[in-house]
């Protein structure tokens, strides 16, 4: 579109106009480097996946703002892991990027290639620092880790895919409430036993979700002797149509095929839901859910580590902190390590996982008092802990969104939904998955 | 003349009832949730957010948003309906090409302009892309052009000068359809989501939309109560204010109607 | 006749110009500018590498946009006009002497006040398969209800449902507008023939209710492509992309993929559908506006 000389004489009005404009209502942005009379401002965003972080968090800054007068923390509420994802990439390309965030772990290939975030080794310098980054459990830091050994990841709000089983159905089914189904095996019989003998309407919820429905899958190909992790640890190959794997979603397709599972969509938000309304007796999902489960359930029930078949272990989820460099100066970088240090102390990350349901990130964490005193109110939530022993690494791809949500999910759903046939639809999936990947190697 | 009440009159009531209860039942069932247990999950959905900031910046940008719109439409529409220039037919179809282009396709180049001009995180920066409307100066041109020659010419005739023509004579005339229109506005920006999530990020510059979402997030599953309790905070006033004035509101639209 | 001038008034054409320099402002900022960067930009590959065409290549070929265009599509050719209808009903309905009119007119309204994430919150729970309020209330008659959002044939009308409800209500306020219009004369005239009220409003009330039935359709086409909040909050696209539409696409393409230049080529590939509707709007608009 060709423009005439008086649209362009317009076009300069416009943005001398609008330019006065922004400096009248410009709420005098941190410029420079960030810092000012010697207190350096940063932004800090944060999703919410459970509705209780946001509040914490916001608790912690209060803290935090006492404690080091010298940094000011602009805390960002930003919606969902994916919405923080959209709301990062429009502030970096902006040049305008918080200097901490937490971020879906599984992003992390992607953030590598943009070159959009920083490494946190250079700022591990001291043997405290060391001490501090190697706290964190290995499960949750090995897919935080690059292959060249670069921490790109603090974990902060972890969690991982455990089993939540109704007792009462158990019982009334004539089945032993305190033992879980532990193989695929007792997983059909205890599914169709709770739907015969106790009534419920489905047997088992396995949530099949756009959002989500890859991991839940990581955890049946692990189950099925596969490689549960799907992807290598570069992220850039990806197998999902080994004998494992169209193995691993024939079992999901079967729980539809014998009733015990509905064949349309599980959805992974309301899943919980279901399962408190009594509609399923055994549901997977994350360990993140105790809590709400804890608080509303009105009946008997227990949560445990996952079934295990050839292979044992379900992928570990959630959230990083990650340091992010457009637009960032050196000194607020130092300040996000000083705030992510602040916010991972074992004492607060007992208490992210004693209100929220997350799973503590340290041992350190779990052995605080605080921790003891609601393990020994609340046994059940040791089980996240337990299953944390076994936990493999989220699938994490370069270009996940296209790889994941964009193709795994919709082959996933095209056979549990509409009955394709699994080797075929993974077959597909594959040879897109590697037309996506081809180009990030 | 008063009708005797036949069948089909009373098929029509009979609808009407029908259709006012299948429009109303989902309300009126989050509004019985809302209220459940006492006032409770009322309270604690207003303390989980800060509504009232959230409230005034909805308020302010609704307001001044639409108020900017039909300012600038106004005056081009005029332009084009009242007056012959060079080049008047293409720079027309010029703004008739934009009619259906919203901002939102073009989200990811508007976040650059804005951040650009460090507006990021204010209300002008959720306000600015919507300043000018295209449909608002075409349909606003069509509500001047039905304007009668005869009024023109005999404010004319009085010396009143142009900006005073088009205050005293177009706007007037042309009242119901600037109503209609600042309705769609005002519900286009009441409703907007994307853009403000984006562009929004203290609570400080956050729309009640926005707000809403954080503690409705789905994710954790659904709070029945909590999440009627939000709807009932962000609705109500509205609602009330709606059944208050909605005589005034629907006459404002005048005898003439929608031209 | 000569209107009076004054001897600083600017010439007519100047004032006109002077006019039109808000409205053009804005609309080069951020509609022309970003255009032209859009186009620019779609010509570039993912790595800023180019010009290329690999982006409409690609476009060509890519399923989950064809997808997306044809929910779209669906969605607001069935949308709008069933929405529009059901406004003018309510609006005929509820226009005539009717005790309990306000009320009636509030309620059906009030789904317009609700902004459309609320509206996507309440009514993921009401679209809940075992848990919801429908499959509730069909259970009380022993009817067994589907998995309105699960179930891949049934999203996307699911979803269509929810935005005629929030619409209708919403568009219901300009047809009364227009119903308060037209001469009450008319009626009698009617009433007096003793005309059936089928024909009295095809034949009457209808074609005068036209203009504004136009301006509805185009606000009702823009929302019925914007509007894709409730997308975010119920389905995320799902299941198996039947119901993710364009605008929902492109944010997921530029921002959560980060691939602006393919959001870039997606998004002038619906400008220009958009386009070519806003012309066939204007005809249709300008036609009825002259020889009314």
């Amino acid at each position: 579109m060709a423009l005439s000389p008086r649209t362009r004489a317009l076009a300069a009005t416009t943005l001398a106009l609008t330019a006065i404009a922004g400096c009248s209502s410009a709420s005098g942005g941190s410029g420079g480097d960030g810092a000012k009379d010697g207190v350096v401002s940063i932004d800090f965003y944060y999703p919410d996946q459970v509705g209780t972080l946001s509040t914490l968090i916001d608790g912690y800054l209060k803290d935090f703002a006492k404690e080091h007068p010298e940094i000011k923390v602009k805390g960002v509420y930003s919606g969902d892991y994916d919405q923080t994802l959209a709301a990062v990439n429009t502030a970096i390309d902006a040049r305008k990027a918080p200097a901490l965030a937490i971020m879906d772990q599984s992003f992390m290939h992607d953030l590598v290639e943009r070159k959009a975030v920083t490494a946190w080794n250079p700022f591990l310098t001291s043997d405290a620092d060391r001490k501090w980054k190697d706290s964190f459990y290995p499960q949750f830091m090995s897919n935080s880790v690059g292959a060249d050994g670069q921490v790109w990841g603090i974990p902060f709000a972890r969690s991982t895919i455990v089993q939540y089983w109704n007792k009462d159905y158990f019982k009334k089914a004539g089945l032993d409430p305190e033992k879980p189904p532990a193989g695929w095996d007792e997983l059909v019989a205890d599914a169709k036993a709770v739907q015969s003998g106790a009534g419920a309407k489905w047997g088992l919820f396995i949530p099949t979700s756009t959002g989500t429905a890859y991991w839940l899958y990581q955890a049946l190909v692990q189950q099925a002797g596969g490689d549960g992790a799907i992807s290598d640890r570069a992220g850039t190959k990806v197998t999902v149509n080994s004998e494992q794997n169209v193995k691993a979603l024939e079992f999901w397709a079967s729980l539809g095929t014998q009733k015990i599972a509905p064949t349309t969509e599980v959805a992974w938000g309301t899943s919980t839901d279901d399962f408190l309304a009594g509609t399923t007796g055994i549901l997977w999902t994350t360990s993140g859910r105790i809590g709400s489960i804890q608080e509303k359930a009105g009946f008997d029930w227990g949560v445990s580590a996952l079934p295990a078949g050839a292979g044992k272990g379900a992928p570990t989820g959630g959230g990083s902190l990650m340091l992010f460099d457009a637009g960032v100066s050196k000194k607020q970088k130092e300040a996000a390590v000083t705030l992510a240090k602040f916010l991972t102390t074992p004492e607060r990350a007992a208490d992210v996982s004693i209100k929220s349901g997350y799973i503590a990130t340290s041992e350190a964490a779990w052995n605080t008092e605080a921790m003891r005193a609601h393990l020994a109110k609340h046994p059940q939530a040791k089980a996240p802990h337990d299953a944390v022993a076994d936990a493999i690494p989220e699938m994490a791809t370069p270009d996940r969104d296209r790889v994941v949500y964009q193709t795994l999910a919709p082959a996933l759903q095209s056979v549990l939904l509409k009955g394709a046939d699994p080797r075929k639809a993974l077959d597909k999936a594959q040879s897109d998955i590697d037309a996506v990947l081809k180009t990030h190697r | 003349m008063d009708r005797i009440v036949s069948w089909p009159d009373r098929v029509e009531t009979a609808l009407a009832w029908l259709a006012g209860l299948l429009w109303t039942a989902p309300l009126l069932y989050v509004f019985v949730r809302a209220f459940e247990s006492g006032t409770a999950d009322l309270s604690s959905a207003w303390q989980a957010a800060p509504f009232g900031r959230y409230y005034l910046n909805t308020a302010l940008l609704v307001t001044g948003i639409t108020a900017a719109q039909l300012v600038v439409g106004v005056l081009a529409a005029y332009a084009f309906a009242r007056f012959e220039f060079p080049l008047r037919g293409p720079l027309f179809a010029f703004v008739l090409v934009q009619l259906m282009i919203f901002p939102e396709v073009l989200m990811s180049e508007n976040y650059r302009t804005i951040a650009g001009f460090g507006l990021l995180d204010t209300l002008p920066g959720v306000g600015l892309p919507y300043v000018a409307s295209a449909f608002c100066v075409f349909f606003l041109r069509q509500a001047f052009l039905g304007v009668p020659d005869e009024l023109v010419e005999a404010a004319q005739i009085e010396g009143v000068s142009r900006l005073g023509i088009l205050w005293k004579v177009f706007v007037p005339a042309a009242r119901p359809s600037i109503v209609a229109y600042a309705l769609v506005s005002v519900s286009t920006q009441w409703n907007n989501f994307l853009w403000p999530l984006i562009v929004a990020v203290s609570d400080e510059t956050r729309p009640v939309t926005v707000g809403l979402v954080r503690f409705l997030a789905p994710e954790t599953g659904i709070d029945v109560p909590r999440m009627a309790a939000g709807t009932v905070i962000v609705t109500a006033p509205l609602l009330a204010l709606f059944l208050i004035g909605q005589r005034q509101f629907i006459n404002s639209f005048l005898r003439s109607g929608i031209k | 006749m000569k209107p009076r001038t004054s001897p600083r008034r600017l010439p007519d054409q100047v004032f006109a110009y002077a006019l039109l320099v808000p409205a053009f402002a804005f609309l080069v900022l951020f509609t022309v500018k970003p255009l032209v960067s859009t186009v620019v930009s779609s010509l570039y590959d993912r790595r800023d590498e180019g010009p290329t065409l690999d982006n409409y290549r690609l476009l060509a070929e890519d399923e989950v946009f064809r997808k997306a265009l044809v929910n779209n599509l669906l969605f607001s050719v069935l949308t709008v006009p069933v929405s529009l209808a059901l406004a003018m009903l309510l609006a005929v309905l509820l226009q005539r002497a009717l005790k309990g009119k306000a009320l009636l007119r509030a309620g059906v309204f009030a789904p317009a006040i609700l902004p459309v994430v609320a509206v996507a919150v309440i009514w993921l729970y009401f679209y809940q398969p075992n848990i919801g309020v429908i499959n509730e209330v069909l259970g009380w008659f022993g009817v067994t209800g589907p998995d309105w959002l699960g179930d891949t044939a049934l999203v996307l009308p699911s979803l269509m449902a929810m935005m005629v409800w929030k619409e209708a209500g919403f568009f219901m306020i300009f047809y009364l507008a227009g119903l308060q219009a037209i001469d009450p004369e008319l009626d009698e005239a009617s009433l007096l023939e003793g005309t059936g009220r089928f024909t009295h409003f095809r034949r009457v009330t209808f074609p005068l209710l036209m203009p504004t039935t136009l301006f509805a359709a185009i606000v009702a086409l823009a929302d019925s492509i914007k509007m894709v909040d409730f997308v975010f909050v119920m389905t995320q696209g799902g299941p198996d992309n039947a119901s993710n539409l364009l605008l929902y696409y492109i944010y997921r393409v530029t921002f959560a993929q980060h691939w602006p230049q393919y959001g870039a080529a997606i998004s002038l590939l619906v400008i220009g559908v958009l386009v070519a509707l806003a012309v066939l709007q204007i005809r249709l608009l300008d036609r009825r506006i002259h020889y009314r």
